[in-house]
């Protein structure tokens, strides 16, 4: 694991999201309406930081392989 | 750290401190449910030091957490301002070099063949009319088209406001001292603060008389022909401006615009303005 410590399995983010790829214009291409499904349940507590941190890194890279930041850019 | 079951909980970053507000005021709330305001009352009393990093590292990750699933991050994909991301033509060649922000889209019209008198003792206070800023930059010139010369008070302030939360004229950026005293385009180049402004944005520009003036008209368009500000007393209303009913009348423009009432049954007046 990346993270020293942390659970060595995903329950949940990666579980799920496993078929999925990065790529917007691939059939299983994921979505933001897949990510908010499997993170809309996930309570905000301690035992719950490495899913959340998962899934904000999953976010990050869809959002990596979509396009250029041009918001943050310009 | 042990929790109070019994079970062990190893925290993912080694020598991390134990959650002691974020976690424990937020474990009840899923994602789903978590709102920025409670966010906010969770983080707004941290004080930014070394031994509450921790902390904020979780309030960073649970915000991310929450934005990822409450919707697409367009803001960060999509590079643009306000104004309903409208795009306006820009300089195309050097004899081009002036906007014309009273006739531009969304808020202007090409019909500007109406005489708009300022005689009015209203309008010596801010009448303020919306436009979208077509480039970010600083303004370096400013017209106004003078149709009727002035006489008894030719001084006329022509501002820029910055709009405010209400989508109506706030902070003003900056004001030229204008002479009506001929007619014909008159262009001011002395501001009295930069004025800069961001493609694509909503600001609002405002005229008011520096005296009791008796013949000041204007070149613009007549409020039949320009686009309403959108709200009014009554279904009927054909605001086209907004007023500054509570500044002193004559004064500079006030700092802060504060919108009395749609002025109905006037015009928008001609406007342009130039970049380096």
């Amino acid at each position: 694991m990346p993270l020293p410590n942390a659970e060595k399995q995903s329950p949940r983010v990666y579980k799920i999201l496993k078929i999925k790829t990065l790529d917007s214009e691939a059939p299983n291409s994921l979505t933001q309406a897949e990510i908010a499904a499997v993170g809309n349940p996930l309570s905000v507590e301690e035992l719950n930081e490495d899913e959340l941190r998962r899934l904000v890194l999953v976010n990050l890279a869809r959002l990596t392989c979509k396009q250029e930041w041009d918001g943050l850019l310009g | 750290m042990q929790t109070g079951m019994g079970r062990v909980v190893r925290m993912s970053l080694p020598d991390a401190t134990r959650s002691d507000r974020v976690y424990p005021l937020l474990q009840n709330l899923d994602l789903e449910n978590l709102a920025f305001a409670t966010m906010q009352g969770v983080g707004n009393s941290l004080a930014i030091e070394e031994m509450n990093e921790d902390e904020l590292r979780r309030l960073v990750l649970v915000n991310l957490a929450r934005l990822t699933v409450s919707g697409e991050w367009d803001g960060l994909l999509t590079a643009g301002g306000g104004g309903g991301g409208i795009s306006l033509p820009t300089i195309g060649t050097t004899s081009e070099n002036q906007y014309l922000i009273s006739n531009s889209p969304i808020w202007g019209t090409t019909n500007v063949g109406t005489s708009i008198s300022f005689t009015a003792a209203a309008l010596g206070k801010c009448i303020a009319f919306p436009f979208i800023s077509p480039i970010s930059g600083t303004v370096d010139e400013l017209s106004i088209m003078v149709s009727s010369a002035g006489a008894g008070e030719t001084t006329m302030y022509a501002a820029i406001y910055a709009e405010n939360d209400a989508k109506l004229p706030g902070v003003l950026l900056g004001y030229a001292t204008m002479n009506t005293t001929s007619t014909g385009q008159n262009l001011q180049t002395s501001f009295s603060s930069s004025i800069t402004l961001v493609a694509g944005t909503t600001y609002w520009y405002s005229l008011n008389m520096g005296g009791a003036g008796t013949s000041t008209q204007l070149q613009g368009s007549s409020h039949n022909d320009t686009p309403n500000v959108g709200i009014g007393s009554g279904i009927t209303e054909t605001g086209v401006a907004v007023l500054d009913n509570n500044m002193t009348a004559y004064a500079v423009p006030p700092s802060t615009f504060q919108a009395s009432y749609v002025y109905s049954g006037f015009g928008r007046p001609m406007m342009s303005i130039s970049f380096p």
